[in-house]
This record gives C-alpha cells, sequence and structure tokens, in this order.
C-alpha cells in the first residue's frame, strides 16, 4: 500500500487514522513472516488498537506528545527489501564497533546476519512475551501486530551486546517497528547498548516496543541511544518487570527527533528489586519531546530512582511527566514525590486495591498504618516541562494553577532547579536551558551511624576488632533511651503497683499503666484490657496453652502449627496435646522455606480448634503470609495464634487489621529489655478463659473456701509483675516509632539483600531460607565447617553471630542439617559489619581450607 | 588468644580425615553422645577383651573439635585397659579446663589444649570422652547414651 501523503503538518481524526490502521492490516498480512509474533497475537493487537483509537488531548498522559505528524506517516509494517540492499543502505550509518561486545544489526526491521555477530541468546524462535497493554500504550499495540524480525534474547550468563536497529526508510514503506524482548534468568546479567539511527525523510516513522523481564537478582545496564534525525518520528512503549532483588540502570540518551515520545512502564514485583531511570533529552527547533514514565512497587523494600535532564533550544518543548504507585507494603527507599501534584482528587491517591490483587489486603492494612502514621505518598506523581513560557521556578513553587503537595514523602522530592548563572525565578525561554528535573536524598533518608550513637554497647571492641553485632534474633541491644527510662524508673517511681495508697505507689502504677496503653498503641488493640505482660513470648503462649488449651481442647481435637515454629510454640502445645488427648498437626514449607498454603488449608478440618503460627521464622527469616493464614482459618471457624516475636521489630502489626485472635512477642527482640513480653488477646476469648496462674493482683476477693477473679488484664497477671520490664519496653516503642519502623526495615533488608549476594559469591556458602519475603535474617552453611566452628572464627573476627539450631530443631531435621549459622540485622547495623561478616567467612574457609 | 591455637594443622586433619571413623559390627558396648547446644552426635562402639580395649570406632557429626577429638581419642586410648583410659580422661579433663598441663602421656591429644581459651568449646572436646566412659560403663552391648548439657 501506498500511504496517502497529507501535508505536514496535518490533523488526523480518530476515523482517518482507524482508516490508516484499517488498511494497514489488509497490506500487512502478506509482508509478515513466519519469525514475526503469532498471527493471533497480532490481530488481537491491531483490534485493540483500533479499538483504543488516536490520543486525545484530554488524555492526561498524551498532552504533552505532538502527534500531528502522524498523518503523514505510514503506519504499517516497512516493506519488504532485498537483505543485500538493506545492508547496503545500512552500511554507512553503523558506528564503530564496542570492543567486547557483541553486536546485532536489524535494518528496518529485519535481522541482516551478515552484520551480526552470533549469537547464541537470540532466538527468534523463542516464545513471544505478550504483553499487557493499557489504553496509553496503544502504539505497543501497533508494534505488536507490525513487528518483523524480533530481537528476543534469552540471557543466563553475562552478557555484553549492541543492538543497533537502523531505520533506512524510504527503500519502502516508511515505517519501522523494532522490537525487543529480553528475559533474564536468575542471576544473569546484561550491559545492553540499544542503538536506534537511521536516515528519515519527513514522513518516516518509527515505533518501538521493548518488553524485558528480569528474574531474580539478575542485574540490566540498559542504553538506550536514540539518533535518528530532526525528521524522525519516534515512539516508543517500554515495560520493564522486575523479580526479586533484580536491579536495573536504564539511561535514555535522545537527541533531537521532529517528534519523539516514550512510553515506559516498570512493574517491581519481587521484594528488593531496584530501577534507576536517567534521562538526557536534547532538542531544538519546533521539535517535541515528551516522557511518561510509570513505576509500580508493588512488593516491599523495593527502590527506584529517576534523574531527567533535558535542554531545549528556540521553540522546542520537552515534558516529562512521572507517577510512582506504591501497592504494597509501601517502603518506597528512594522515588520522587508530588512536586505541583494536584492532579489526583481527594482520596484518589489510594493504592489500587483491584480484585485478585494478592497485595491488595496489605497494601490496605499498610494503608491504614499509613495514615495513622500521617504518611500519604501511595501514588506519587510529578511533571515538569520546559518550552517556551516555563522556565524555571525557585525550587517548590510548583507549577502555576496547581496546588502544592500537602505531603512530602520520605526519600527524594523533584526539584526544578535553574540553569547555571540563572537566579531562582528568572526566566530563560525562549531559552538553551530550560528543566532539569533530579532526585535528591532528602531529610529523611536513613542515617544509621545516628541511630547507631544511641546504642552504647555497640561502640566497643571483642577479640580487638569493633563489635558486628549480628546476632539480633537471638536479642537486640537496648538504645540510650531505653536504658535511661528505666533508669529514671527505678531511680524515682518505684513502688509496688495497685496497691498503696501512697504517692510513690499512685506514681508506679501510673507508669505501669502507661506502658500499658503505649502498647495497645503499637499493636493497635482495641482496649488495655486485651494487653498482658508476660515474662516473654514463650510465657504468652504457654498461658494460651494451658489456659485456653485446658478448657477448648479435648480428646482428637487438632492444632495446627507450621515447620517454621520454634520450640516455644511447638512445645507448650505438645505439653497441652498429652495432657487433653488433642493432635498437632504441622503445615509443611518448602524447598525455599515458605509455608505451603494449600497444604496448611487442607489440614484446616471440622476438628481444628486452634491454628497456633508464627508470624516471621527465627531460623530462616520467611514471613509467613499470616493475614491469609487467619483469612483461612476463621472461615473455618478456628482462632489463630500468631507468634510475633521475630516480626514486631521489623514488621507493622496491627491485630485489628489482621484480626488476630493471640499475637506474642517479648521485649527484648524489640529493642526493650529481658523478662517482659506481651500477649494480646481478643477481649471476649480473655473473658472466657480460667486464670493459669494464682496469687496476687489475678484476685478480686479470697476466702478461704475460695477465690473470685479480677477483671482483665489483671486476671492474668498473679503477682507482681515486672514494671521496670514495662517501662522500658513503652521506651522502647517510642524509640522504634521515633526511628520510622520502615524506614529501619527498609535499612535491615538493604543489608539483608547485600550479606546474601556478598555470602553468596563465597566458594561453599549455601543460604538456607530463600522465601519471597525474608526478614533481615540469614541463615547459611560453609561447606566443610561446622557453623559451630564458623561462630568461633567469626567471634575471633569481632562478629556475633548465632550458631545452632536456633530452637527450631524438628525444622533443621526436615531440612538434614544439624545446625546452621545465622546472622540477623537490626536497625544499627551497617554495611561495614555486613562486609565484616564477608570477610570473616571467607577468612573461615581459608582456615578450613 | 591465636585462632590457629585453636585450630591446629593437627586439629584439622583429623576433623577432614577423622581416624576409626565408622561402626564396629558386632560390639561389645556402644553408647551415643550427644551436645544438645550445638547440635553434635556421637556413636562410639568397643570391641573389648577383658579390661582391655581392643577396637574403637566412631561415627557422627558435629564441630572440628568435636570430630577432631575424638578422632584423637580413638587413636590414643585402642590397646589401653580400663585404668589407664580414665588416666588418660582426667589428664585431658584437666589440660581443657586448665586445671592441669599437657603430660607426655597425652601425646597429640595434647594440641587441644587451646580449646581452654575458648570456655564455650570445652564440651565439643570432652562429648567423645563422656561417651566412652557410658560404654565403658556398661558390660553388655545395650547402647548407653550421654548428654553433655
Amino acid at each position: 500500500m501506498n500511504a496517502p501523503r497529507v501535508p505536514v503538518p496535518g490533523s488526523l481524526s480518530n476515523a482517518a487514522y482507524e482508516q490508516r490502521l484499517r488498511d494497514a492490516i489488509m497490506d500487512s498480512a502478506p509482508l509478515l513472516n513466519a519469525r514475526t509474533l503469532p498471527v493471533g497475537v497480532r490481530s488481537a493487537a491491531l483490534n485493540k488498537a483500533l479499538a483504543a483509537g488516536l490520543p486525545q488531548l484530554r488524555d492526561d498522559l498524551w498532552r504533552y506528545a505532538d502527534l500531528r505528524y502522524l498523518a503523514s506517516a505510514a503506519l504499517g509494517p516497512a516493506a519488504p527489501a532485498a537483505a543485500d540492499v538493506l545492508a547496503a543502505a545500512a552500511t554507512p550509518l553503523l558506528p564503530a564497533r564496542l570492543a567486547g561486545y557483541t553486536r546485532l544489526v536489524f535494518v528496518n526491521g529485519r535481522l541482516l546476519a551478515d552484520l551480526s555477530d552470533p549469537c547464541p541468546e537470540l532466538d527468534l524462535g523463542a516464545p513471544p512475551l505478550v504483553p499487557d497493554r493499557t489504553r496509553h500504550e496503544r502504539f505497543g499495540w501497533l508494534n505488536d501486530a507490525f513487528a518483523t524480525d524480533v530481537a528476543r534474547l534469552a540471557v543466563r550468563a553475562p552478557l555484553r551486546l549492541e543492538i543497533i536497529f537502523a531505520a533506512v526508510l524510504g527503500i519502502g514503506r516508511d515505517a519501522d517497528h523494532p522490537r525487543l524482548e529480553i528475559t533474564l534468568a536468575a542471576q544473569a546479567g546484561l550491559v545492553l547498548v540499544e542503538r536506534h539511527l537511521g536516515s528519515v525523510g519527513p514522513e518516516g516513522f518509527i515505533n518501538a516496543a521493548t518488553q524485558v523481564h528480569a528474574g531474580p537478582g539478575s542485574q540490566v545496564q540498559h542504553l538506550r541511544w536514540q539518533q535518528l534525525g530532526d525528521d524522525a518520528q519516534f515512539l516508543d512503549t517500554t515495560q520493564i518487570a522486575l523479580d526479586r532483588d533484580a536491579q536495573y540502570a536504564f539511561a535514555l540518551l535522545q537527541l533531537g527527533a521532529r517528534s519523539a515520545r516514550t512510553s515506559l512502564r516498570a512493574s517491581l514485583y519481587g521484594a528488593g528489586a531496584s530501577l534507576q531511570l536517567h534521562g538526557v533529552s536534547v532538542t531544538g527547533g519546533k521539535h517535541s519531546l515528551d516522557h511518561s514514565l510509570l513505576v509500580d512497587h508493588l512488593a516491599p523494600h523495593t527502590a527506584s530512582s529517576q534523574v531527567f535532564r533535558a535542554i531545549a533550544r528556540d521553540q522546542a518543548r520537552i515534558a516529562c511527566r512521572s507517577r510512582v504507585e506504591v501497592q504494597a507494603g509501601r517502603r518506597i527507599t528512594r522515588g520522587p514525590v508530588a512536586e505541583g501534584t494536584g492532579r489526583q482528587p481527594a482520596g484518589r491517591d489510594r493504592p489500587a486495591a483491584t480484585a485478585g490483587n494478592p497485595y491488595r489486603r496489605r497494601a490496605r492494612r499498610a494503608w491504614r498504618h499509613h495514615r495513622r502514621a500521617g504518611r500519604q505518598h501511595a501514588v506519587l506523581s510529578t511533571f515538569a516541562r520546559t518550552g517556551p513560557g516555563h522556565g524555571p521556578r525557585p525550587a517548590g513553587m510548583g507549577i502555576p494553577g496547581r496546588r502544592r503537595p500537602r505531603h512530602r514523602a520520605a526519600g527524594v522530592a523533584w526539584r526544578r532547579r535553574a540553569a547555571p548563572g540563572l537566579g531562582a525565578g528568572q526566566q530563560c525561554c525562549p531559552g538553551d536551558i530550560a528543566v532539569t528535573a533530579l532526585h535528591s536524598v532528602g531529610g529523611t533518608a536513613f542515617d544509621v551511624e545516628a541511630v547507631r550513637r544511641q546504642f552504647p554497647i555497640l561502640a566497643q571492641q571483642v577479640n580487638g576488632r569493633p563489635l558486628a553485632y549480628l546476632d539480633n534474633g537471638a536479642s537486640t541491644q537496648r538504645p540510650q533511651a531505653v536504658i535511661d527510662a528505666v533508669d529514671h524508673y527505678e531511680t524515682h517511681l518505684h513502688a509496688n503497683v495497685h496497691r498503696g495508697v501512697h504517692t510513690l505507689s499512685q506514681l508506679a502504677t501510673d507508669a505501669f499503666e502507661g506502658a500499658r496503653e503505649r502498647v495497645r498503641r503499637f499493636l493497635n488493640a482495641a482496649s488495655t484490657r486485651e494487653i498482658i505482660f508476660t515474662r516473654g513470648t514463650t510465657e504468652a503462649i504457654n498461658l494460651v496453652a494451658q489456659s485456653w488449651g485446658r478448657s477448648n481442647l479435648g480428646p482428637d481435637d487438632e492444632v495446627i502449627v507450621s515447620a517454621l515454629e520454634h520450640h516455644a510454640n511447638l512445645v507448650p502445645w505438645q505439653m497441652m496435646a498429652a495432657a487433653t488427648g488433642a493432635r498437632l498437626r504441622v503445615a509443611p514449607i518448602d524447598e525455599q522455606g515458605q509455608l505451603r498454603f494449600e497444604a496448611f488449608l487442607a489440614l484446616l478440618n471440622p476438628r481444628t480448634r486452634l491454628v497456633a503460627m508464627t508470624h516471621v521464622s527465627n531460623a530462616l527469616g520467611t514471613v509467613v503470609p499470616i493475614q491469609r493464614v487467619i483469612d483461612a482459618a476463621h472461615h473455618a471457624g478456628v482462632p489463630v495464634l500468631v507468634d510475633g516475636a521475630q516480626a514486631v521489630a521489623h514488621l507493622p502489626v496491627d491485630v485489628r487489621a489482621l484480626a488476630a485472635d493471640f499475637y506474642c512477642f517479648s521485649g527484648h527482640k524489640l529493642y526493650g529489655p529481658t523478662g517482659i513480653g506481651v500477649l494480646y488477646g481478643r477481649a471476649d476469648l480473655l473473658d472466657a478463659m480460667p486464670p493459669w496462674q494464682g496469687g496476687g493482683d489475678m484476685i478480686r476477693t479470697v476466702s478461704f473456701e475460695g477465690a473470685t477473679w479480677n477483671d482483665l488484664p489483671y486476671k492474668f497477671e498473679a503477682g507482681t509483675p515486672n514494671m521496670t520490664g514495662a517501662i522500658g519496653l513503652a521506651a522502647a516503642m517510642d524509640f522504634l516509632e521515633a526511628l520510622g519502623p520502615d524506614e529501619a526495615a527498609a535499612h535491615e533488608h538493604r543489608l539483608l539483600t547485600a550479606a546474601t549476594a556478598a555470602l553468596m559469591r563465597i566458594p561453599g556458602v549455601h543460604i538456607h531460607g530463600t522465601a519471597e519475603e525474608k526478614a533481615a535474617v540469614l541463615s547459611f552453611t560453609l561447606k566443610g565447617v561446622h557453623p559451630h566452628d564458623l561462630g568461633t572464627i567469626l567471634d575471633h573476627e569481632g562478629v556475633a553471630i548465632r550458631a545452632g539450631h536456633h530452637c527450631a530443631m524438628p525444622l533443621m531435621e526436615l531440612l538434614g542439617l544439624p545446625a546452621t549459622a545465622r546472622a540477623s540485622f537490626a536497625c544499627y547495623n551497617t554495611m561495614a559489619e555486613v562486609e565484616q561478616l564477608d570477610l570473616a567467612v571467607r577468612r573461615a574457609a581459608e582456615v578450613f581450607h | 588468644m591465636q585462632l590457629d591455637e585453636l585450630y591446629r594443622e593437627v586439629i584439622l586433619d583429623h576433623n577432614k580425615h577423622p581416624r576409626n571413623f565408622g561402626r564396629l559390627d558386632p560390639h561389645d558396648a556402644e553408647a551415643k553422645g550427644h551436645n544438645p547446644l550445638c547440635g553434635d552426635r556421637l556413636t562410639v562402639t568397643v570391641l573389648r577383651e577383658g579390661d582391655r580395649v581392643t577396637d574403637i570406632r566412631f561415627e557422627g557429626n558435629g564441630c572440628a573439635i568435636s570430630m577432631a577429638s575424638a578422632s584423637m581419642m580413638t587413636e590414643a586410648i585402642k590397646g589401653r585397659d580400663r585404668a589407664a583410659i580414665e588416666t588418660l580422661f582426667q589428664q585431658m579433663h584437666a589440660l581443657l579446663t586448665g586445671t592441669g598441663s599437657a603430660s607426655a602421656d597425652l601425646g597429640k591429644l595434647a594440641s587441644l589444649a587451646g580449646v581452654r581459651e575458648f570456655p564455650a568449646r570445652v564440651k565439643c572436646a570432652t562429648l567423645c570422652w563422656h561417651t566412652l566412659n557410658a560404654a565403658l560403663a556398661r558390660s553388655d552391648a545395650v547402647p548407653a547414651s550421654v548428654s553433655t548439657e
């Protein structure tokens, strides 16, 4: 088909566009060869492109793109041409070879084998990555329909690759639909230089599409260099999906083009994934460049940053619009915040909560958590543009007509910065340098050195080396605030509580009950009646086993635990089972150390009386999907006890959002003192339970014939309580809240990721527990070195870790291990300590060669 | 205290290539030892002629100290009678707890002297001796068991 030539610039109605597409479809079928996408994909894509029509000015994401020239472009696939004709036309354009890179050359969508290196990773016959596109990615559909040879790569080993997409339009039809599909296997690495160049006439139209799926732990450095000349129209649709701990650095260099538009959508769906976007755009004349970026943080501990710089001369316009969504875990460690937002109507900037989204519930819960904390950064959108009338303004002034953001997210702010030599507020248009959008780390970045200064115990040496305390899973250290609170109580306030009429007793009672209220707030419990102080998690679980268990369990009743349990959540139930004839059922785990949820569901039956499960595994670090467990159990009418000992310091816990029936934890794993812990129990359950220990405080009246019980929570607190511990625990909760639990957790996760990567590089190291979602616990073994020896050698290097079975002997037996070494991180640990751990493990490997 | 005083070459060698490793079948006595702290497990099997140990083997897994200690113990006591073994154990115990010094009798066993600087590891070195004692204390082949905690 010879595309009808419409004078430039023209306007294109939706009807005309549709007609052009239809013509292209009719024409294209015979032109597409066997190496393209399947016919089904192509026709479905065309139908979708047709249905979506042309972007309208009212489409927010398209209003700065200049599509007038589309009217004059051919939209269908490039006309077939003999390979030697294409090669002859392209050869003068090809840049010098990059040393050490495999080169692939595509001309007008055709792979030219003569100009390309052999590349085993290139697999034209592999199944295509069929993308899921939104209406705004309609030109991606066009590419799905018209792409010819697809640069389809499966990367497993480190690879340096240069892909050249040359357009020599004018030989045949004036359109090119280059397409790049990359799949990276776990731990794969890719350095990719993608160059778009060519000789493109005024009717030339390049419509590129890129899909990248980066597997767990893979790393990509991707440079896209667009240099197609001043006449080119360049459209690009890029989708990036990042699995766990994948790292993607994308740099975009855009030189010229009459009209260019980049649509980029990144999904960070694996915990620990990170994305860096950098862009430089330079143009002049009356040209127009537009970027539309969407970064979706689907998993916790994901990070993204964006820096775009634009240089627009003459009457040129450059716009950059970015939107960052945080749907789960919402631990944005870096990401742009709204500056001049206001596009979101109030209340709209909630996390997307669509049915079928596995993160929906967590997103909602986390949202509530953030609302309470006064933060709202579920959706961050930002916009910057330059061009006539859009000179830089002082940072923070925002864009006229848009209201200032109400909240500034932790981490990063987009700033519009004046060009060098220009004062704030000075106009520079139509000038040469206009908008620079960059990120800067805000004041809320996690300052680990400031945190460390609050922990006096850390400033010491062990065996002549600085202490690297990595045994936080066993017990955390106390900040000065906790030490001071305990000291103040003992120096000024101590007396017995709930007894004396004297002043000091009243002061002590106030302090103690104040601590109970602090714990209630920490857990978001409904009432302090539901907060029972115990000696620790172990005692809390024993309390429930002895009191609730004794009155609710009978012969053949079942209690479900998981294979991950600490002895403290096994033995009390075994004891109670022996006493009542009840049975213990164990929900299995998979080889990554994750609860096999289906198998757990299968264990629920009419005999099930209770599910007692850990929130975070102390031995492997697995975060159990406790919300799903609770929902499923409640669906079956079964209450749930959660062992939160390892969770409270690292995850937000909201017992009402979780709908947990019992939640137990210890103070000393939460930067508080030992000998204090908490049992949260739903008031109606606690009310119905008999006391388990008799003595002071738990009675209302006593005669020699009997006694009546006190109200909650005192019914379960026999004897003088641990006031010092409770007050220290409250201070620890204050400390954690002031620190920012999310920032601390993100910091710990960075340490975990770094330590995991470091240890995996040591020959013979095996990591145990590779769950998708992990708390900062790293269990490992070194081949030929018993964990106990490892512990001694690491201690010699100043590194304190745990070696042993971690009070989870059944789990160790299941894993076939006598013991493991375990490094566990807290808010005060540093990257230097991770390095110290790495070196110490290497030293151990050396000692035992 | 240097690390190489604990992990001497001879200890690392016995850990990597334990002597008399395995199980004697038939045997006159057997005992299992367990250190619940670090999960070390040992089984000792013994052949006796009267009061004298004519052959001994051990199997199990544990840290380098416990493996090397067991390996060296089996070499040291083979052919000795009960009283001589008891004397050796006393000397060993004194050496490990720092109340005695290495005597010539100990031979290679003296290389474990470094353990006394690491109190947490003393039990690793004595586990095999306690297990052997438990085995020898029995007159029949019924397995005995011992735990060091």
